[in-house]
């Protein structure tokens, strides 16, 4: 992997659905093993733009790489076979099913079935609570354990890319610093994130480099530290809801 | 009543739950991972039955007949997928609905004007007619295979469902098909194996079903795909379980009223069963094992 050719790259990406534009003209770079922030007020547009990467709403402009290889116009199921794992808005996990078999699911572009099951024990030592509760439904689960379940799921993949959508979604602030220590820690398991987040403080803390996004656009980048100086970016760009833990859920889809 | 017939009316109610169940279980499991009614499903029924119908009058065996019976009732199921459905994938559920009832009404002219516009008869083994004596019970073979065969057929997807991959994989896409996609499950493999799976069950339903009524007509898919649909409403679209509750409580209900109801209003008793039916989503809108309302 050569130093300059960014693990994802979008130029000139809009997207949205049917005559609604959610994303326009966007273009922005992850490298490898950076933890890299996109901020943005409610209806930004930032998840459609999670989505887009992932290939649940299809780009109508622009090109999206993937370590130099296009990946826009391909399903989703295939976007994930090449290593990006979305970890949606509002968790998404199948509540019907047991633990264990959301863990499952999350291997299921995998083969190598003896690893699996070893990857799935290390999610248990990751987050002991999921092995405790590895026969559960998952719907029985509390939102944070369910937060931890979506990650843990999404690692199943072994993802090279992880694009996560607000992991601290109206979860209490104890169990969002536990989450964050461990986000912090992707890049030391060659995972590489693209975090979007409303808590602007929480998001600069863990990532090295940000953009905001407003009104369906790019609006600014820099360092966590050009970010954080950037002192009425709240104001601005984020209303005022920055650095108090978000409200419960604003509904997801 | 005496205790014997009590017993009597149970093992009925066994034989005919089981298959209202596996006619609702084919039904839900299409509804659940693409949001379609397929009225057409009926006809999968009616193609068993044709199947079986033109092969043993031209003297294929009774066994081989039911096996192409269940294959081809599989095999159109598959086709509806890919000839019918996959286009309108991500259309509207009215016009998913609207799609599947000119599909019923297409076949079944299709067998109209191919093998013949009239009832006609079919003989099964004579085993099925026979009974058997059981201290006071008098069981019928067909009663007992048709239990036998339900309760095989619900135990193997039961297994299949919760230990395979692919079973996980279906039920995943029921709950929320977009993250099943974002987990990598092909949304195009897991819906025609849902499409699969559910002729399987038509085909295996429409066995019991012709060999219990020993007859087949154009439109003889009408009744099961209505007890289907009414036991997938009675027990919650999209939840398999309910599907399969929904089966049973639907064949006690009606053998409920053909027991009590006067021999004078005992040709009304479907509407009976209907009207306890209604009297249940009263009560629970969403059926009895309703899956939360989380669709994408
Ligand atoms: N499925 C959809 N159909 C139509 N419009 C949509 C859909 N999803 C989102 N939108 C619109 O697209 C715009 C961007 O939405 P998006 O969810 O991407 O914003 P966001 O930045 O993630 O907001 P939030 O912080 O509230 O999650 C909004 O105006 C929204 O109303
Ligand atoms: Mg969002």
């Amino acid at each position: 992997m050569s130093e300059e050719r960014p693990l994802l790259r979008l130029d000139g990406v809009t997207s949205g659905y049917g005559p609604i534009v959610a994303v326009r003209d966007a273009s922005l770079e992850v490298r490898s093993g950076e933890i890299v922030a996109l901020l943005g007020a409610n209806g930004a547009g930032k998840s459609t733009l999670l989505m887009t990467v992932a290939g649940l709403v299809r780009p109508t402009a622009g090109n999206i790489e993937l370590d130099g290889s296009r990946i826009d116009g391909l399903k989703p199921e295939e976007i994930v076979r090449r290593g990006v794992a979305l970890t949606p808005e509002g968790r998404g996990i199948f509540s019907h099913l047991t633990v264990a078999d959301n863990l499952r699911i999350g291997a299921a572009v995998r083969k190598d079935r003896a690893q699996i099951a070893t990857d799935a024990e290390e999610m248990c030592t990751l987050f002991p609570i999921l092995g405790e509760r590895r026969r559960q439904l998952a719907g029985t689960l509390s939102g944070g354990e369910q937060q931890m379940l979506a990650l843990a799921r999404s690692l199943m993949s072994r993802p090279r890319l992880m694009l996560l959508d607000e992991p601290s979604l109206g979860l209490a602030p104890r169990i969002v610093a536990q989450i964050f220590e461990m986000l912090r820690k992707l890049p030391e398991r060659g995972v590489t994130v693209l975090l979007v987040e409303q808590n602007v403080s929480l998001a600069l803390d863990i990532a090295q480099r940000g953009y905001v996004m407003a009104s369906s656009e790019l609006q600014l980048s820099g360092t966590a530290a050009e970010l954080r100086s950037a002192v009425d970016l709240e104001q601005v760009y984020l209303g005022s809801a920055g650095d108090a833990p978000e409200p419960a859920a604003t509904g997801g889809r | 009543m005496s205790a014997s017939e009590i017993g009597q009316q149970l093992i009925n109610v066994l034989s005919l739950g089981s298959t209202y169940a596996l006619l609702a279980l084919g039904l839900a499991l299409v509804f659940g991972v693409m949001g379609l009614v397929n009225f057409a499903y009926g006809e999968l029924v009616t193609i068993t039955g044709y199947t079986m119908y033109l092969m043993t009058i031209n003297g294929v065996p009774w066994g081989l007949a039911v096996v192409c019976g269940i294959t081809f009732a599989t095999i159109a199921s598959l086709l509806m997928e890919r000839l019918a459905f996959r286009p309108l994938r991500n259309a509207s559920f009215l016009t998913l609905l609207f799609a599947s009832f000119a599909l019923s009404v297409i076949l079944q002219n299709v067998f109209r004007a191919t093998v013949s516009p009239r009832t006609k008869g079919i003989r099964g083994p004579g085993l099925l007619i026979e009974s058997l004596q059981i201290g006071p019970l008098t069981i019928s073979w067909m009663s007992i295979v048709t239990i036998v065969v339900g309760a095989a057929a619900l135990i193997l997807l039961t297994l299949f469902m919760r230990g395979s991959l692919a079973g996980i994989s279906m039920r995943a896409a029921a709950e929320n098909f977009s993250v099943a996609r974002l987990m990598g499950i092909k949304a195009n493999r897991v819906i025609a194996l849902a499409f699969v799976i559910s002729g399987l069950l038509a085909g295996v339903a429409g066995v019991l079903w012709v060999s219990r009524s020993g007859s087949v007509s154009p439109a003889m898919g009408f009744v099961p795909i209505l007890k289907a649909f009414i036991a997938t409403v009675i027990g919650g679209l999209g939840s398999l379980p309910g599907a399969v509750l929904g089966g049973f409580v639907l064949a006690a209900a009606e053998i409920f009223f053909i027991v009590v109801l006067p021999t004078s209003v005992q040709p009304f008793s479907d509407p009976f069963a209907l009207l306890l039916v209604i009297a249940i989503l009263y009560f629970k809108p969403n059926g009895l094992l309703a899956p939360v309302a989380e669709r994408v």
